[in-house]
């Protein structure tokens, strides 16, 4: 706790809170929201394929997206990171933020998963999915869902910033 | 503006706009929705924006045109919850200039979907092979697609900042 108050009083957190140039908290929420919006967006992209959407798609192309889906979440590990040191106390006093790390870290696991197990796998040259994929891909469909809805109703259910 | 603001006064007195603020969760639900229907419209769409500009070529432009039902989807979840979004609060959003600059932009998003189909190439696009380029009206297309709709989620992101909002 009084690490958290310390890092509150950093010029850092300051910056960012109170900044008088009004950018810096909504340029570091909105990179969050764009992050957010590649992030969960392609994974959403790639879900749908496996499960059979646009099936014009090769699933072995698919990999090729990997490189943006990794830069949209660098985008939102930074940003996050920057909005957490904003307001610490609050950020990391809510029960909320652990439930919704925890279900991005998942949410990226099952990412590369889906990487290894499906996108590699050589039945995919015929555009076949190997068994167990579509049950991943559900997950990962599912786990970017719950980490975006915690994420929001973190601002509802414990910090006091402005939404 | 008379009209806008009749209107505005009688959507407060509905049971929408009850529904949105006499409910604890309404908003909350309304918002992650909203913000499920963006990552779908812009991971569909600004992906096949992303290949008419140019990236990821072993994707085939047609395949990609395939996603676009998806991307309506998202913009359709997006619009009733927007609705939603302003019974709640009408005289608020009307009064606030970053909200009618949302609205602009996404006006604009939208005419450039229309020009894209209506002007043939939108078919055009779908007969590339793998490796051909993508004509200059097409890139152009595409460029002002992912400019307008990371600039609507910018504005809409700005709301309680920049504008009157909240």
């Amino acid at each position: 706790m009084e690490f958290l108050h310390w890092i509150e009083q950093t010029g850092l957190s300051i910056w960012i809170r109170e900044a008088s140039t009004a950018w810096a908290y909504p340029a570091v929420i909105t990179l969050h929201s764009a992050g957010l919006a590649v992030l969960v967006g392609l994974s959403v992209v790639i879900a749908l394929r496996i499960l059979g959407v646009a099936p014009g798609l090769p699933l072995s192309a698919l990999e090729k997206l990997y490189p943006l889906i990794w830069l949209g979440f660098g985008v939102n590990a930074v940003s996050g990171v920057g909005l957490i040191v904003a307001d610490p106390v609050a950020m990391l006093t809510n029960p909320l933020m652990a439930i919704k790390l925890l279900l991005v870290g998942a949410a990226v696991g099952s990412l590369v998963l889906i990487r290894r197990r499906v996108l590699r796998s050589p039945v995919v040259q015929s555009d076949v999915v190997p068994p167990g994929g579509k049950t991943l891909a559900f997950a990962s469909l599912a786990l970017w869902i719950a980490a975006t809805t915690v994420g929001r109703l973190t601002a509802y259910l414990g910090a006091q910033l402005p939404l | 503006m008379a009209y806008i603001e009749a209107f505005a006064g009688w959507i407060a007195g509905t049971p929408v706009s009850w529904f949105v603020n006499g409910l604890r969760w309404t908003w909350p639900v309304a918002e992650t929705l909203h913000f499920l229907g963006m990552a779908l419209l812009i991971g569909t769409v600004g992906l096949l924006d992303a290949r008419m500009l140019g990236l990821f070529r072993q994707l085939p432009v047609a395949a990609l045109q395939r996603l676009a039902p998806w991307g309506v989807l998202g913009f359709v979840i997006n619009l009733v919850t927007g609705f939603l979004f302003f019974a709640g609060a009408p005289e608020q959003y009307i009064h606030d200039s970053i909200f009618w600059y949302k609205m602009l932009f996404i006006a604009l998003a939208g005419v450039n979907v229309f020009v894209f189909y209506v002007s043939g190439l939108a078919r055009r696009v779908d007969r590339l092979g793998p490796g051909e380029p993508t004509p200059v009206a097409a890139k152009v297309v595409a460029a002002s697609s992912l400019f307008l709709w990371f600039g609507v989620l910018y504005w809409g992101r700005m709301l309680p900042f920049l504008g009157g909002a909240f």
